[in-house]
């Protein structure tokens, strides 16, 4: 089901040869086209189907079978595609639900995400009796205390929570067999490096370690030597990172207060489906949320410095579909999978290639439709087509005066 | 010296039985165990995780903190001072709250390479402290554009073809969410799609519902836990003052039973006396009665001191149920609280630290209570010691006076006087 892009001849790029030679596909990884011939249990496929999955995707046909098999795995998928699910599936049919300790560990680098996890966890699980916790911050110390003493068998957790519970001795890491780096590259980042490696001494040595992501740099990968065994590699090339099901656009503003009276001609377009705003600093999606209410358009907000509970109520009634466009930071930006969102907007360009693909990556999930449009100051045009370039794909031009048009 | 090590043992067991209460009043204040500080690692644990899989040797680590700078340009090049005031990092970083300094550090660190990158001909050894200001400065003009309003230049829609393509590109975007719009209400309709949305909400429901049952169940084990441990407390208590009266009734017995080598006068002030001369009485039979006369004394003042340490155990053990009561009425009044908000908080354990730290001072007049009945008893205890002392300083005076009163007479009176020493 997984979309593939077919980039024309003309646009790919020779590939860098010294790359290529590097860190390709492992060779020998064959795609396996139903969950059956994976070998996986009967409840847990009762559980997948349950989940609304009939046939995996090409991630999903390629990396359980080595993760199950207690290979070290780095696994690259564009956005939307299954990884998480993916993640799910392989860490239930690993651990032993017998055992009441924690077997499995994985660490996201937010909150949402971290949840989002848990949950996807406990539904494809059902039917094994999973019992997954999400370890996170901003949430009670007492209930993480609870259910880590109950006795989970997987922790999904984001690191600075999972540390603390290591060091209190809430959380015992001595039966833990797996640790899964969701967003893998943004993990290994320098922000989360000290926050990872802060766990990852606590850990058994042998350990089986499995990176997730859709963007994976060059320099992760070299790290990857590192502290992984022999890892089964399962790239994509980034000619092939953007889903063909996203259409790009840019609008050439030129100047930065501009890109409002832009929004606000876009807004009704932003209600066909459900929207994603991008801003690139929390004080930005303040003003934005602040000057649109002032216009009197309905949006909601939501970034680090919101006190959880807050966070927690805009996600759901996102999820729920009851507010219908989130200016947001790029807190959103990985993993978050909320698939009426069709429409990405990036108010500000992002501040590195690979935060690119996971902001549009919000939408076209899982081969849906969606749609991207970037606003662009004169001096940020080099720069989108330097990431059009990278990518292999194609932003085409909407101009200033979308409202004549209509 | 078997009095005094009787009174030693008494003594280490109020000691002991002291350490007890104060060993579960700690208890009784940190019910979860949330106020610890985050433990140290045992040490063999974090050598073996070092020694025998390092994710970053020392000297490693060294290395691939220089290596990322070099390596991030080539892609990270797209970025722009002006596009930001923080780098995406630090906005994950803080977002879990755990950000440590060298964390900072390396967020600035991070900060500092975007700059190079957008200025590569600048070199990477000049001040840091300079240039982030430059780019905050920077940062903060173009985050928050300011709000002198320019009408935006609009292009003009003289050339036919152009206005064509751009309502071609219109089109496209519009025809793309449509068809998104159109697909996603018929996959909303499989069956798929609604197995997979009520698959998630019972997983999140089920969750939801486990940490419910926890949560109560641990506040019955909590309830019965204190129960248990104030329960425990006052018969701690009760025993030390038991002990407590234990040592003061030894006390008491060893006063009295020096007192009891006297006659005492029946008129009052009370005077004890001992004649110059012993009594006719056969020594081993006045010997016998003064023992029965203690025993009997003492047997009843045992009774007395039994029967108030039984009160005492009875008070105590009231004062849990009332203790109880407080307690539990506080916690409901939380409980109502916990309704309002749907999840526990940081902040809301704190305020119940509080509250259950409350109970507690109101305790402190109870104990100021015990220690005023522990002084009265000390200051009986002095009385009795100061009217020993008179009595004794009396009983030294009386017989001088006996004395001068007898050789007063023998120079009076000869004849008597010869008699007396016919006698010795």
């Amino acid at each position: 089901m997984a979309t593939t892009s077919v980039v024309p001849a003309n646009r790919r790029r020779a590939a860098n040869p010294a790359e290529e030679m590097d860190f390709e596909t492992t060779e020998g990884v064959k795609a396996i086209a139903s969950f059956e011939e994976m070998g996986i249990k009967d409840d847990l496929l009762r559980g997948i189907y349950q989940y609304g999955f009939e046939k995996p995707s090409a991630i999903q046909q390629r990396a359980v079978t080595p993760i199950i098999q207690g290979r070290d795995v780095i696994a690259q998928a564009q956005s939307g595609t299954g990884k998480t699910s993916m993640i799910a599936l392989t860490v239930c049919q690993v651990v032993d639900t017998s055992v009441r300790e924690v077997q499995a560990l994985i660490l996201s680098p937010t909150r949402e995400l971290a949840s989002q996890t848990e949950k996807v966890i406990l539904a494809i699980g059902d039917f094994i009796n999973i019992q997954a916790h999400a370890c996170v911050g901003g949430k009670s110390v007492g209930e993480d205390i609870r259910k880590l003493e109950y006795g989970v068998h997987v922790v999904s957790g984001t690191p600075g929570r999972v540390c603390d519970m290591i060091k209190r001795r809430t959380l015992r890491t001595r039966a833990i067999k797996m640790l899964v780096l969701d967003e893998s590259d943004e993990m290994l980042s320098r922000g989360f490096k000290d926050q990872i490696y802060d766990v990852y001494r606590y850990l058994p040595p042998d350990l089986q370690v499995c990176l997730i992501s859709a963007t994976l740099p060059h320099e992760i990968l070299e790290m990857t030597n590192k502290f992984m065994t022999d890892p089964v590699r399962i790239l994509v090339k980034r000619d092939e990172l953007t889903l063909e099901g996203i259409k790009q656009f840019f609008v050439a503003v030129e100047r930065e207060e501009w890109k409002f009276d832009t929004l606000c001609d876009l807004y009704d377009t932003l209600t066909i489906t459900q929207a994603v705003i991008f801003c690139n600093t929390k004080r930005k999606v303040d003003w934005l949320t602040e000057k649109m209410r002032n216009n009197n358009f309905t949006v909601s907000s939501m970034h680090g410095d919101m006190p959880q509970k807050e966070r927690d109520a805009i996600m759901g009634e996102f999820r729920a579909g009851t507010t219908r466009v989130l200016i947001t930071t790029d807190v959103w930006a990985r993993g978050l999978d909320v698939q009426q969102v069709s429409l990405v907007i990036n108010y500000d360009l992002p501040n590195n290639r690979e935060l690119y693909i996971h902001r549009i990556g919000r939408s076209g999930r899982f081969g849906r439709k969606g749609v991207a449009i970037n606003f662009v100051k004169s001096d940020d045009i080099k720069i989108l087509r330097d990431i059009e370039q990278y990518y292999s794909t194609q932003i085409d031009e909407m101009p200033m005066n979308v409202a004549d048009l209509i | 010296m078997a009095v005094e090590k009787t009174e030693q043992e008494l003594r280490n067991e109020i000691d002991e039985l002291l350490r007890q209460q104060r060993e579960i009043s700690e208890r009784l204040r940190d019910p979860r165990g949330l106020r610890r500080g985050a433990l140290p690692g045992p040490p063999a644990l974090r050598t073996n995780g070092v020694r025998q899989r390092p994710f970053i040797r020392p000297g490693d680590r060294n290395d691939s903190e220089d290596q990322p700078p070099s390596k991030r340009r080539l892609s990270s090049a797209v970025v722009k001072v002006d596009d930001g005031d923080l780098p995406e990092d630090a906005d994950a970083g803080q977002e879990d709250g755990k950000t440590k300094d060298l964390t900072n550090e390396a967020v600035n660190g991070t900060a500092a390479l975007v700059q190079n990158d957008s200025n590569p001909f600048n070199s990477h050894q000049s001040g840091w402290s300079k240039r982030d200001i430059s780019n905050q400065k920077t940062s903060k003009a173009s985050d928050v554009p300011n709000t002198d309003h320019v009408p935006r230049v609009l292009p003009k829609n003289e050339d036919p073809s152009l206005v064509n393509r751009n309502k071609r590109m219109l089109g496209q975007l519009l025809g793309t969410l449509e068809k998104f719009r159109k697909e996603d209400m018929q996959l909303s309709g499989t069956e798929a799609y609604m197995r997979r949305s009520n698959s998630l909400q019972r997983a999140e429901q089920r969750a939801r519902e486990e940490s419910e049952r926890l949560r109560k169940e641990e506040r019955e084990q909590i309830a019965e836990k204190r129960r248990r441990d104030l329960t425990l407390r006052a018969r701690v208590a009760a025993k030390t003052e038991e002990k407590k009266l234990e040592l003061l009734f030894l006390q008491w017995s060893e006063h009295r039973k020096r007192l009891s080598n006297f006659i005492r006068t029946k008129a009052e002030p009370p005077i004890y006396y001992l004649p110059n001369k012993p009594l006719d009485e056969d020594p081993t039979l006045l010997e016998k009665r003064k023992e029965e006369a203690f025993l009997e004394w003492k047997n009843a003042r045992r009774e007395e001191v039994s029967e108030y340490q039984k009160q005492i155990g009875e008070q105590y053990l009231a004062n849990v149920e009332k203790e109880l009561e407080r307690w539990q009425n506080a916690r409901n009044a939380r409980k109502v609280n916990n309704d309002q908000n749907l999840q526990e908080t940081m902040d809301k354990e704190l305020d119940t630290h509080r509250l259950e730290h409350g109970p507690k001072k109101r305790k402190i007049p109870d104990g100021n209570n015990n220690e005023d009945d522990d002084d009265v008893e000390d200051i009986n205890v002095g009385e009795d010691d100061m009217m020993d002392d008179e009595l004794d300083d009396d009983s030294g005076r009386r017989i001088d006076d006996t004395t001068k009163t007898e050789a007063g007479n023998a120079s009076t009176d000869p004849v008597a006087d010869g008699e007396n020493a016919e006698g010795k």
